[in-house]
């Protein structure tokens, strides 16, 4: 056995080494002397490390540690603190949850009942849609300046009669007015009272 | 090793009085080389007894006590030493026992000797510390520190090769 090897093994636990050991140890003196050297420093070492003495009262003061009644006196607190009365848990409990609920119940409600435009909001869009297509040709036609024709007064009440009504003058116009749409407005809703001025 | 302690006694104060008064000598001790302290060395071993108070049902096999124990305090050092920087501490005024006053030769290599395993890095120090304080074998090193067995054996080897290069009885520090 080289001495490498011998030093591994026995540096491991000098005092407790192998017949194997041993024997080299007895078969070669170089081997013999790291044998007793090593064990030599280990003896001191251990006397040196095992001679530390716990300090005077450490054992009487870990022993408390059963004793102490705030050990377990804290460790019982923590419990009952987590156990507290049953009664104010369950109801701060059920008023949570009765909030939880109307909380709920109002968003769907809201959601539910909230229809949107009324009836009358979505005729009048139809309304409008419908006077939009219908009358759109002649819109188009002013818009594009390719119905020139100049309607004077008499003209428009002409179409204005069917409605039952008619214009006093043409005061309010800024310009001539071109009609373009010699029939009443297509609007349902509008009291057939209108032309498309 | 020493003599495996059985936990005496019925009740929970019982078993755990007899644990104190059978390992509360070996966890200090223990807890001093790790510390190098002895204030903070009492601290650990009175957190670590605390805890071990508290969590006495989950011994199971009282044969385990001392590696129980001994776990215990490695984590709460570890604990300890992730919340406070400890502050360093003059080794050489640490007093240790005397065990001759008539040979000061003694007492100056025991002091270069104590000098010496303080000085070994916590890897080597610690292993060196379970074995020749808790008499624990290789394996029971390695399930304490968390390490397999070579690493443990390793680490042994490299503790007494450096303190044999500190007293000359190695020329150099042998490497594996």
């Amino acid at each position: 056995m080289n001495k490498i090897e011998f030093r591994k093994r026995l540096y491991t636990n000098p005092l407790e080494v192998d017949q194997e050991l041993l024997a080299a140890a007895g078969a070669d003196p170089a081997l013999q002397k790291i044998l007793e050297q090593t064990r030599e420093m280990e003896t001191e070492v251990a006397a040196l490390v095992n001679a530390v003495e716990a300090p005077a009262g450490l054992a009487d003061k870990l022993m408390t540690i059963a004793d102490a009644p705030s050990t377990e006196t804290e460790l019982q607190n923590l419990g009952d603190v987590a156990s507290k009365p049953a009664a104010n848990n369950n109801f701060f409990q059920y008023y949570a949850i009765a909030a939880s609920l109307l909380l709920a119940l109002g968003v769907t409600f809201s959601l539910t009942f909230d229809s949107g435009p009324s009836s009358a909001e979505m005729a009048v869009g139809d309304d409008v849609l419908r006077h939009l297509y219908m009358d759109g040709f002649e819109i188009d036609e002013v818009s594009n300046a390719s119905n020139t024709t100049i309607f004077g007064l008499p003209a428009i009440n002409a179409v204005m009669a069917e409605s039952g009504t008619r214009l006093v003058s043409n005061d309010f116009f800024a310009e001539p007015a071109y009609s373009f749409c010699q029939t009443l407005c297509s609007s349902a809703r509008i009291p057939k009272r209108a032309s498309n001025i | 090793m020493d003599e495996i302690p059985v936990l005496q006694g019925n009740t929970k104060k019982q078993r755990y009085e007899s644990l104190v008064a059978a390992l509360y000598q070996d966890v200090y001790r223990y807890a001093f080389w790790l510390r190098k302290n002895q204030p903070m060395a009492e601290d650990l071993v009175q957190e670590t007894f605390l805890r071990a108070w508290r969590s006495l049902e989950s011994l199971h096999n009282d044969k385990a006590a001392k590696a129980w124990l001994f776990t215990i305090l490695r984590r709460e050092n570890a604990r300890q030493y992730e919340r406070y920087r400890p502050e360093l501490v003059d080794i050489d005024g640490q007093s240790i026992a005397e065990t001759d006053d008539n040979e000061p030769d003694s007492k100056m290599d025991r002091q270069l000797l104590h000098n010496a395993i303080n000085r070994l890095h916590s890897d080597y120090r610690e292993p060196l510390s379970l074995q020749v304080i808790g008499g624990f074998s290789g394996k029971e090193i390695a399930e304490i520190l968390g390490l397999n067995n070579n690493t443990v054996m390793t680490r042994l080897f490299r503790a007494r090769g450096k303190l044999k290069v500190e007293f000359g009885l190695d020329k150099v520090e042998i490497e594996d």
